[in-house]
């Protein structure tokens, strides 16, 4: 009796398992192909001030020109030289005439001085190796100096405000006879040396201005002109945008790569002996701040601007760079001069911070033996 | 589709849960570079022979000068040096140029030979990575032209350092201007790019206006009115000889700029209402016609591979810019703000076009690309005007004129970053870059 009710308790067991599994995976040995594809996009929560911040402003006010933004950068070059059409002869019309002025006699000149005649190259001294950049030559080692400062300055005066002008400070002149009205005190003020932002003076504003040149006109004056007939008015269109959504795969790739980085960090945790701690957060953002303290972008041309640059290297145990080992392992939005500019300047910034030792941890040695740092300067691209 | 979705998940899930084998380096990325002057330093020359000896401190002076000016570098004062340089060929103390930052070091030498002859050495070393940058050069020539080669050390050394072409070996020619403003005094004048070696090339007699270099720098092209009516001539800066370019009875020509190839010339010319383009040889020949409008066109300006012309015209009903093909044909508007566009100026490089713009009661020295996009606005001030291109398309100068009865008119250079704007000559206007010397 009680086994044939197990059996039915078996078996009435089963149907319910099975009409569970075919209502919550239901579907999926049936194929589907007529699905939409899943467009999976990021989203993010803003405050209002961010999302008000984020709308259009109202009727376009600056210099800026509209509706052309961002075509081809390069202009394709056309044929050149076409062949010469001739030209109808302009008709001759009297003309207004400035006053007639005497002939005027050139002053004899000096003959340009004779060319400079570059003869010969040099060939470096003492150290042959290290002539060129790209080869990272151990270093001859002299002695390691501490830099002393980001650079030379005269001892700074007392509370200096920094202003748009320079100006010394003039105080009353108390020994001096009183006068009605006695010299204001002037505080001393400096012009701003550095900046981390490009402004113009463009971004200025000024209530005086004159509406046309007054210097004399590159053109005699016209006289009214006929009807004018608009032409040419063609502005650009807008470039369509092009879809940016990542794909599907492309996420999950990103994350898989993301996680074996973050495995990598973690599963690097010194197998020589050390904590077995991964880098926190707050030790990259150090260490990133002490390698940015000494890149500096400041002489790069505008090609080199644009290339990102990946640099790697190894480093000592006391967190110093081994000089040697540095090297380009990738680089992107430039080629030629421009990349190995962008390098040394990244290289440079290794090299300089890096001389005193960025302060990582040593028990987590491992972990930064092998240092890869990607240099985006584009952000300071000049467009 | 479903199917391969969770496939992907689920090698996802492996991936996370299966630690990475392969020894990954320490990965960072930087994004918020400093941009400062780059800090450098150029003890005296040594001067090899005693003759030599007046030039070590004055070729050194303008190579700093040069790299200074640029904007892109700071000159360590001799006075925080540490260790000196007492002989071309003796090893580098690095470390005592670490210790002042010195991120860059000139060193050099000069020496006298004969026929009034000098010759002057340097090298160039990355302090911080202890090793020569590039090869050392030698330059020789006359005593006369010393600045000239501390100007093409100082090209070396820019170009090496920032990857930008180089610029301080060259000239301006420009329009000197003296007297008060309802009397001015107008001289064709040359100088080289930092102001120095001034001379001139016309006398005060006539107006003149817009000189321009012919590509080999030899040549000036010009408008004077010393006929009455505005007329084009062109000047051989050597033999100081000139001939009238554009005479048409009758007419008016102005605006002249030189073809790349230097064999052609642009012009505007102005037949009884209308003003419109025209193409003419320099050794004279019919002139071919580029534009036919009922309106103003003036001020063009050829691309750098002589393919396209850009130019001013108020066919719009203000003045704007245009591009069209050197040969003539349809013009295509790119500039599309507020305000009005003239005197546009193709890059040397190709890649943007300098422009003065007036717009609610200001002047600005622009850029833009060739397709009018980008629009950078550089300067602003009371009356800006009339940019022209350093021979490596990274500094512009132009004219600003200050206000008032006693204001004058004085060049300015500018970064096209937009930094680094400063006076080079007080009393000139517009001015005009030469090519690179040879």
């Amino acid at each position: 009796m009680f086994g044939e009710m197990k059996t039915g308790a078996y078996v009435s067991g089963a149907g319910h398992v099975g009409l569970f599994l075919w209502l919550i995976i239901g579907g999926f040995f049936i194929a589907r192909d007529d699905f939409e594809a899943l467009t999976v996009t990021d989203v993010s929560i803003i405050s209002t001030d961010e999302f008000q911040a984020l709308q259009p402003s109202g009727p376009e006010t600056g210099d800026a020109p509209p509706a052309i933004e961002a075509p081809a950068q390069d202009q394709p070059a056309p044929a050149p030289a076409p062949a010469p059409a001739p030209a109808p002869e302009p008709a001759p019309a009297p003309a207004p005439a400035p006053a007639p002025a005497p002939e005027a006699a050139p002053v004899p000149d000096e003959a340009p001085e004779p060319p400079v005649v570059v003869e010969e190259t040099i060939e470096p001294e003492g150290d042959p190796g290290a002539a060129e950049l790209a080869e990272d030559a151990p270093p001859a080692v002299p002695e390691e100096a501490d830099i002393v400062a980001q650079e030379v300055t005269e001892a700074p005066e007392p509370d200096v405000e920094i202003a748009d002008t320079t100006q010394a400070e003039v105080a009353p002149d108390e020994a001096a006879e009183p006068t009605p009205e006695p010299e204001e005190a002037q505080e001393a003020t400096a012009v701003e040396q550095t900046t981390t932002q490009i402004v113009t003076e463009a971004d200025e504003t000024s209530n005086s201005a004159p509406t046309i040149s007054r210097r004399p006109g590159r053109k005699p004056t016209p006289p009214p002109a006929p009807a004018q007939t608009e032409v040419a008015e063609t502005p650009t269109e807008e470039p369509t945008e092009q879809a940016t959504t990542p794909g599907l795969e492309d996420l999950i790739n990103d994350a898989v790569t993301e996680a074996n980085q973050e495995n990598a960090v973690e599963d690097n945790a010194n197998p020589g002996g050390g904590t077995g701690e991964p880098v926190t957060r707050a030790e990259k953002g150090a260490f990133i701040l002490a390698i940015q303290r000494c890149w500096n972008v400041g002489a790069l041309s505008t090609d080199a601007l644009k290339v990102t640059v990946t640099v790697g290297f190894t480093m000592t145990p006391d967190a110093k760079p081994e000089i040697g080992s540095i090297r380009l392992v990738t680089a992107e939005g430039g080629t030629g001069a421009a990349v190995d500019r962008a390098y040394e300047t990244a290289r440079r910034a290794i090299i300089r911070c890096g001389s005193s030792g960025f302060g990582l941890p040593a028990d987590k040695y491992d972990q930064w033996r092998g240092v890869e740092v990607r240099f985006n300067a584009t952000t300071k691209e000049i467009r | 589709m479903i199917h391969r979705f969770f496939a992907l998940i689920g090698l996802a899930l492996m991936a996370l849960a299966t630690p990475s084998l392969a020894q990954e380096p320490l990965r960072i990325e930087i994004d918020n570079p400093n941009i400062e002057p780059l800090p450098f330093a150029v003890p005296n020359f040594i001067a090899e022979t005693a003759a030599a000896d007046q030039y070590a401190a004055d070729l050194a002076r303008v190579v700093a000068a040069d790299l200074t000016g640029s904007g892109l570098f700071r000159e360590i004062p001799s006075t925080a040096f540490i260790s000196s340089v007492t002989s071309f060929d003796s090893p580098v103390q690095f470390s005592d140029w670490k210790a002042i930052n010195a991120q860059a070091l000139v060193t050099g030498s000069v020496s006298t030979a004969g026929d009034n002859q000098i010759v002057v050495k340097f090298r160039l070393f990355d302090v911080f990575s202890e090793s020569q940058m590039g090869e050392g050069l030698q330059f020789v020539g006359s005593v006369n032209g010393w600045r000239r080669m501390a100007h093409k050390v100082a090209d070396a050394v820019y170009s090496r350092i920032t990857g930008e072409g180089a610029y301080f070996d060259s000239r301006l020619v420009y329009v000197s201007e003296s007297g008060p403003k309802n009397a001015r005094q107008k001289r064709i004048a040359i100088m080289d790019y930092d102001g120095a070696n001034n001379q001139f090339l016309t006398t005060d007699q006539s107006i003149v206006l817009a000189p321009r270099f012919s590509p080999d720098g030899n040549r000036v092209i010009y408008t004077s009115y010393e006929t009455g009516f505005p007329k084009i001539y062109m000047l051989d800066i050597g033999t100081v000889s000139r001939q009238i370019v554009a005479d048409q009875p009758g007419t008016m020509s102005f605006a002249p700029r030189f073809a790349p190839d230097g064999q052609s010339v642009i012009y505007s010319l102005t037949t009884g209402s209308n003003t419109d383009l025209y193409k003419m040889g320099i050794g004279g020949g019919t002139p071919q016609q580029l534009t036919s409008d009922p309106t103003i066109e003036t001020a063009p300006s050829f691309a750098p591979d002589g393919s396209q012309i850009v130019f001013e015209s108020d066919r719009s009903g203000t003045p704007q810019l245009y591009v069209m093909p050197a040969g003539g044909g349809e013009a295509t508007r790119i500039s599309f703000g507020q305000g009005r566009y003239g005197t546009p100026v193709w890059s040397p490089r190709g890649d943007l076009i300098a422009f003065t713009k007036q717009n609610r009661g200001r002047f600005h020295i622009g850029v833009m690309n060739t397709d009018g996009s980008g629009e950078r606005l550089l300067t602003a001030s009371f009356l800006d005007e009339g940019p022209t291109w350093a021979p490596n398309g990274r500094v512009i100068m132009f004219t600003r004129e200050s206000s008032g009865e006693g204001g004058s008119s004085t060049l300015y250079s500018v970064d096209i970053s937009g930094r680094n704007l400063r006076p080079i000559q007080q009393g000139a206007s517009d001015p005009n870059w030469s090519p690179l010397l040879q």
